[in-house]
């Protein structure tokens, strides 16, 4: 049977709580500088969506209608797997960036290490 | 007393550029020039050198603010009572680099900014980055109650005593501005606007300013802005650490 399965009053306000936790959460990482403002602004997005959720439940009902999902709670499901993809595929560039990153350090490091010995060993007088 | 002055200019892939900056420098000030090669994969790091600067090259991209930091770093170690940063794009005309220092000194301040807004500029900005700016003045106006007529601008003359800060990893690498000025005006540093000529972005230039990135800019400096009031003091900052300009060094 589909019928459109709203929150109660209750899971609303255990959410909101939930909410503000989460960006209490955030803001307090931010500011003892254990999280970078670049992936604070994408988590105070998203707590922020959910805020905004749980203090306007019928969003989630209007949202529902529009994208012809009956059930409240599917939708949900789907906006949160949805949001956790896309941070996980973004989580995925930063890594491979810093890889990258690494590598060409590492090579940096060893050729410098290998250059120093090398003029350790000849009094400085040989090419690069 | 005698100072001693280093140049940084940050710069990526701005071979076509670096070039005539450092000349133009060089016409107004004997200081050694240090040139920060941001990885660029052109030929920024040899036109640097061939024009007398000394170059740091960096072995990965870390972006303009990270960049400039490790001038600082350098400048730093070597006992610099004077920085002067720069572009390396050209924007920043070096002939307003005497008349920074000059208020270094006369006005007795830590940091001396080269502002592009004034009477006698011909400096025009589009519609877009200009919304940004005002925003930027009335939020610092807001937390600062003083008035900064060029919160963006990248054409600064430090003095000695703010680099204890500017080394430290309480210094923003990520866009350092208007959050930096807030940061210094709270901890009490001294801190004047001068008129400087500013040249207009070289055409095709592919600059901070475009695509995303200047939406990111306005929410980043927003959040850094607003989480700095319940930040505790950064200690580079902290009173008693600063090393004042006044009395004998």
């Amino acid at each position: 049977m589909n019928e459109f399965i709203a929150p109660s009053a209750q899971q609303h306000l255990a959410m909101t709580v939930v909410a503000i936790l989460f960006l209490a959460l955030v803001i307090m990482l931010v500011r003892r500088r254990v999280m970078r403002e670049d992936f604070a602004i994408l988590w105070l997005g998203i707590g922020g969506a959910i805020l905004l959720v749980s203090l306007f439940p019928d969003l989630l009902a209007a949202l529902a209608a529009v994208t012809g999902i009956v059930e409240v709670r599917s939708l949900v499901f789907l906006l949160g797997i949805f949001a956790l993809l896309m941070i996980a595929l973004y989580l995925t560039v930063v890594v491979t960036r810093q890889q990258q990153a690494i590598i060409r350090l590492t090579r940096e490091v060893a050729r410098l290490n290998e250059r120093a010995h090398r003029e350790n060993d000849s009094g400085g007088n040989e090419p690069v | 007393m005698k100072h001693s002055t280093l140049v940084v200019i940050p710069a990526r892939n701005e071979g076509a550029r670096i070039g005539a900056v450092i000349a133009a420098i060089r016409r107004v000030s004997a200081a050694p020039i240090l040139v920060i090669d941001d990885c660029s994969t052109d030929d920024t790091a040899a036109v640097a050198r061939g024009a007398g600067a000394r170059v740091i090259s960096l072995p990965v991209n870390l972006g303009y603010g990270a960049a400039l930091q490790t001038g600082f770093m350098v400048a730093r170690d070597a006992g610099a009572t004077r920085v002067v940063q720069l572009d390396a794009d050209g924007q920043h005309d070096a002939a307003s680099i005497p008349d920074l220092l000059a208020a270094l000194e006369t006005g007795d301040a830590e940091l001396v900014i080269g502002c592009r807004f004034h009477p006698e500029s011909d400096y025009r900005m589009g519609a877009v980055r200009g919304a940004g700016l005002t925003l930027f003045r009335v939020l610092l106006r807001l937390l600062t109650g003083r008035r900064f007529s060029d919160p963006t601008s990248g054409f600064k003359a430090w003095s000695g005593a703010a680099l204890p800060f500017l080394t430290s990893a309480f210094y923003p690498v990520d866009y350092p501005d208007a959050d930096v000025l807030h940061l210094l005006h709270r901890a009490g540093f001294c801190i004047i606007e001068v008129p400087a000529r500013f040249h207009p972005s070289p055409p095709g230039k592919r600059t901070l300013h475009s695509g995303l990135q200047p939406v990111y800019y306005v929410i980043k400096m927003l959040l850094s802005l607003f989480i700095n009031l319940i930040r505790p003091v950064p200690p580079p900052l902290r009173a008693g650490t600063i090393a004042r300009k006044h009395g004998n060094e």
